[in-house]
């Protein structure tokens, strides 16, 4: 069970996600559907034809909570039309591992059977008749709370043969990971659920032309299928009355570094930094030195930008990203050198190695940012590690790990040079090894 | 913590004379080997895992898991017994468990002790945690302490980030983790293990 808070809104919006993540025994079928679960499906598999569903996703203009916002609706069109021969595969993504993000894990343990109904509206949508679930190797309770609530739904009749006697069928399979950050993009799942290692393919070609075991795949995020039980029930134009007209809906937006109260709290998209600090977050622990937005590789943002809204376009426009929507928090005592190597190692420890601009990349990187932190930087260094970050961005490698691991580091060295120039001019940091004290 | 990382079960022998050297977390691990029996319980397990995709091979992450969960590694023939029962080289085992860093091909602790040492973490207070149990128990991440008892591991971002700092023994989550709160909990490890 999590220490930290959920569902700590900020009022006075509709809430949808973590509505029953809250009461006791929400992971029940019982206590579910007494929230309203699967009514939604029910109201689908009824009334309404896969491509009707797939148009009212794409209506309500809502965009991917896995990382990179894409329009889901639209994803799900890029299927092939029925008459293809392949099985079609729905691949939910539960792989959590981008550092700062801690949502998907409070639906799948306190809510799975929305995350179920909303992963059967999209196999149904979709046609797909099997749905794998990445999940990481380390959701074990994650893992036991969902699969037992596949149990109770198949019992039930919401999974399985015949979905309540309209001729759907669907099973739902779990795969474990075994702790690979670059399992969780897209096609490095799809290598890993076909028992490889986790190397991203070349695309094109696209999932849905061509994804598992060469077949007609879709994937997305837990988040993202957790939104489509209330479009389905509500419509579109009720979805859209909620956050931006770009970025519409609400989005878990989870907190964590030095805040007074981290949690994950369900707030509409076009929230402002500042009011979930203060508000549902209980405020920063000291002063508010910086923040990654939404996740580690959206990059670092200076506290003069903390009037950004959480949402796809302002936070572009400050050159960063809505990502995750994890926002990590750093005081006036963290140091900004440190939090950059830190995050350096990990992209050095979970790159896959196929791109030399990665591999090496990530391993310059964290020698570079271990050397200044240490003491025994360079002057030329700062300048080095912009010519590293660049020469891994802008799409030279097979997937975006590289741009995700450049972002961060360049974004310090941009917003905080004086900060990597002290450490120079000292020889050492001057932050406390204990941050807050 | 129902899904311990079980003691090295009885069937588990191994055949030379020292039992390898716990993986130290630099150095490519070699597969240690043991005496592995596909014992019916876990055949099934196989035989289920196998049915659940349209290719053979797309099971061996679950079963290296299985054997994992079972005997806290994967030895060397247990790597031959999965690739005999999928059908596929060696090798395409031996990949995939040397790529994924959540399996091991050498025996750990009898315990596992896994600190995230990532960035909400390191904020708060991570380091500290790994100060503590190395001032209490001598053991350093990559290290096993308590004779074997436990393996100390630092590990990436476990998306708790909200109850950080966060640890993981045993494959269950412990939140909002005090140095001294982590070293009674490896304490009573080892007391169980006296007992
Ligand atoms: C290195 C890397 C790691 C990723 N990890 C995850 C992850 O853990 N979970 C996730 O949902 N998406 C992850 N993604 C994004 C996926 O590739 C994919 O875009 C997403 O699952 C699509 O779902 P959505 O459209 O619903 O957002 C990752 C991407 C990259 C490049
Ligand atoms: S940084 Fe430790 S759990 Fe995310």
């Amino acid at each position: 069970m999590s220490a930290a808070p959920v569902n700590a809104s900020l009022g006075g919006h509709p809430t949808y996600l973590l509505d029953r993540a809250a009461l006791p025994g929400s992971e029940r079928l019982a206590v579910a559907r007494e929230g309203g679960a699967y009514r939604a499906l029910e109201k689908a598999l009824r009334g309404m034809k896969p491509a009707e569903v797939t148009e009212v996703v794409k209506a309500s203009g809502l965009r991917g909570r896995g990382g990179a916002g894409f329009p889901t609706g639209l994803k799900w069109t890029f299927m092939p039309p029925p008459g293809d021969p392949r099985p079609r595969y729905f691949l939910l993504n539960a792989d959590e591992s981008e550092p700062g993000t801690f949502k998907d894990r409070v639906l799948l343990e306190r809510d799975p059977h929305l995350v179920i109904e909303g992963l059967a509206l999209a196999s149904y949508a979709i046609g797909a008749r099997t749905c794998y679930v990445y999940m990481r190797g380390e959701f074990r309770r994650p893992k036991r709370i969902f699969e037992a609530a596949i149990a109770e739904a198949r019992e039930a009749g919401f999974l399985g043969k015949n979905l309540l006697g309209r001729g759907f069928d669907l099973e739902v399979v779990v795969h474990r990971g075994a702790g690979a950050y670059i399992a969780g993009e897209e096609t490095g799942a799809m290598e890993s659920i076909e028992g490889k290692p986790a190397r991203p393919r070349p695309k094109p070609p696209f999932p849905a032309g061509f994804g598992l075991w060469g077949c007609p795949t879709t994937i997305n995020n837990v988040e993202t299928v957790a939104n489509v039980p209330a479009i389905v029930e509500r419509g579109s134009e009720w979805y859209r009355r909620i956050g931006t007209d770009k970025s519409p809906g609400n989005f878990l937006c989870g907190v964590s570094g030095r805040v007074n109260r981290p949690g994950v709290f369900e707030l509409p998209l076009g929230t402002r930094v500042r009011a979930i600090l203060e508000g549902p977050a209980g405020g920063v622990r000291g002063t508010l030195k910086a923040f990654y937005p939404g996740g580690s590789s959206t990059g670092i943002l200076p506290a003069a930008h903390a009037d950004v809204a959480m949402d796809h376009e302002a936070l572009r426009a400050v050159g960063a990203m809505l990502g995750t929507g994890g926002i990590t928090v750093l005081d006036d005592t963290a140091c900004v050198v440190r939090a950059s190597a830190v995050l350096a190692r990990f992209y050095e420890h979970e790159t896959c190695g196929q791109c030399s601009q990665c591999r090496l990349g990530c391993e310059w990187m964290r020698r570079l940012l271990d050397r200044i932190e240490g003491g025994a930087g360079r002057r030329e260094d700062l300048d080095l590690l912009l010519d590293l970050g660049a020469n891994m961005s802008g799409g030279k490698t097979i997937c975006a790990f590289a741009d995700g691991a450049a972002i961060p580091l360049v974004s310090a060295v941009r917003h905080f040079r004086e900060e990597f120039e002290a450490h120079v001019r000292e020889g050492r940091c001057p932050f406390p090894e204990d941050p807050g004290a | 913590m129902s899904e311990a990382v079980r003691p090295l079960s009885a069937r588990l022998s191994s055949p030379g004379s020292a039992p390898p050297p716990a993986h130290t977390g630099g150095a490519m691990a070699v597969a240690a080997s043991a005496r592995f029996e596909l014992d019916p319980a876990m055949r099934a397990a196989w035989e289920e895992a196998v049915a659940r995709y349209p290719k053979r091979r797309a099971a061996v992450m679950e079963l290296l898991h299985t054997v994992q969960d079972r005997l806290g590694f994967v030895p060397r023939e247990a790597v031959a017994a999965i690739a005999g029962f999928l059908e596929i080289p060696d090798v395409a085992v031996f990949e995939v468990l040397t790529f994924y860093p959540m399996y091991r091909a050498t025996p750990g602790g009898r315990h596992a002790v896994r600190v995230c040492h990532n960035i909400a973490c390191d904020l708060m207070g991570a380091r500290g945690l790994l100060r503590a149990l190395r001032a209490r128990f001598g053991v350093r991440p990559g290290e096993t302490g308590g004779e074997g008892a436990f393996h100390l591991e630092a590990v990436e971002c476990l998306a708790a980030c909200g109850g950080a700092p966060v640890v993981d023994v045993d494959g269950e989550y412990h939140e909002g983790m005090t140095p001294e709160g982590l070293c009674e909990a490896v304490g009573r490890l080892l007391d169980g293990e006296a007992r």
